[in-house]
């Protein structure tokens, strides 16, 4: 069992993860370690295997090979549902909000946590003002970085101890994606831990304790962000 | 919001409480094939009752084949009941709770709509 494994301070670790869809392997035995309260930036290239790994985290896929810990238990069979019941999150890739229901709708998606509908609200309101004058609006219609915001909100309302964030920058102007990293930066001050897949490099760099660049199928380097810059150019531009 | 070291202890208790199922990933897989299997063997056992039954005037034998092919329709049924739960379920399951809070949704806004008329 991997548990004993397992640093103590370690919140979600990857050991030798495989995982395929049908017959193609797209993790060729992925090794991570991620520390309670701090945020680990995950990067690499288009088709690295990064929203895989979240994927096999998450729960939502199974891995053929190795083990998935979370909060120091193999929880390789676990279902998604019951990860997040406990307070792993995952905000997908494209938002993942409900398009035909308003910005208030999409926050009482997460009442399953018994969190009353007038403290998620106020709290997401408080986080993302910019969602509080739309809240009768429907999602659809919002602006991308209000409906990555959004989809944030709703994340954070199910009250997560570990919030898996991937592509949040996806489709968005520079100057969004720095705002919503500054929202990143405040959550993790509230000790959630994060794990962000990110193929903007730059600005998850800046708010990231520890990260990882992912090339083909596997973990080509960890180390602190400061020491990665060499290996960025390399992983992204085939050095 | 709770304190981050709260969260994490409550966090490591409810996942050491997990109920894990078996973590075989080729569980899922083998079940949806037996439903693939016998939803077809279901249907070739019926063709199968026809032919006895069509082919003989002994009435024995045709209350026989009447067994037997309700025998295959209950096979069959078995066998979309696992084809239906190991393959396209998970994916509908997610949809079927978006619709049903929309309809609740629109319940409550027409609801709502109403109560504003009437005061």
């Amino acid at each position: 069992m991997t548990d004993a494994i397992a640093p103590s301070d370690e919140i979600l670790g990857l050991y030798g993860v495989r995982a395929a869809y049908e017959r193609i392997e797209v993790l060729h035995g992925v090794d991570l370690s991620v520390k309670a309260g701090t945020v680990f930036a995950l990067l690499g290239p288009n088709g690295a295997g990064k929203t895989t790994t979240l994927k096999v985290i998450a729960g939502l896929m199974r891995p053929t090979a190795g083990d998935v810990v979370v909060a120091g238990r193999r929880v390789n069979g676990a279902r998604s549902e019951d990860l997040a019941r406990r307070g792993l999150c995952l905000v997908p890739e494209g938002h993942g909000i409900f398009p035909n229901l308003t910005v208030r709708e999409n926050l009482l998606m997460a009442t399953h946590t018994g969190r009353k509908p007038a403290a998620i609200e106020a709290a997401a309101f408080a986080r993302f003002p910019a969602l509080a004058d739309r809240r009768s609006q429907v999602a659809g219609t919002l602006s991308g970085g209000q409906q990555q915001m959004l989809a944030l909100a709703r994340g954070l309302a199910c009250e997560p101890a570990v919030l898996l964030l991937d592509e949040l920058s996806m489709g968005l102007a520079p100057l969004v994606v720095e705002e919503l990293y500054e929202n990143v930066a405040r959550i993790a001050k509230e000790g959630i831990t994060i794990l962000v897949v990110e193929q903007f490099a730059k600005v998850v760099l800046g708010v990231a304790d520890e990260a990882a660049i992912m090339a083909q199928g596997r973990i080509a380097v960890t180390g602190r962000p400061d020491e990665l810059a060499d290996e960025l150019s390399a992983a992204y531009l085939g050095g | 919001m709770e304190k981050s070291p709260e969260r994490v202890e409550q966090f490591k208790t409810e996942i050491a409480g997990m109920n894990l199922r078996d973590p075989s990933t080729t569980r899922d897989r083998q079940l949806l094939r037996l439903g693939i299997g016998l939803l077809v063997v279901g249907i070739a056992v019926g063709i199968y009752a026809y032919t006895l039954s069509h082919g003989t005037n002994d009435p024995l034998q045709q209350r026989d084949a009447i067994v037997v092919g309700l025998i295959a329709v209950s096979v069959s049924i078995a066998g979309a009941a696992l084809f239906v739960r190991y393959s396209i379920a998970q994916f509908l399951r997610f949809w079927i709770a978006r619709i049903t809070y929309e309809q609740q949704a629109q319940t409550d806004r027409v609801v709502d709509a109403i109560k504003q008329k009437s005061q």
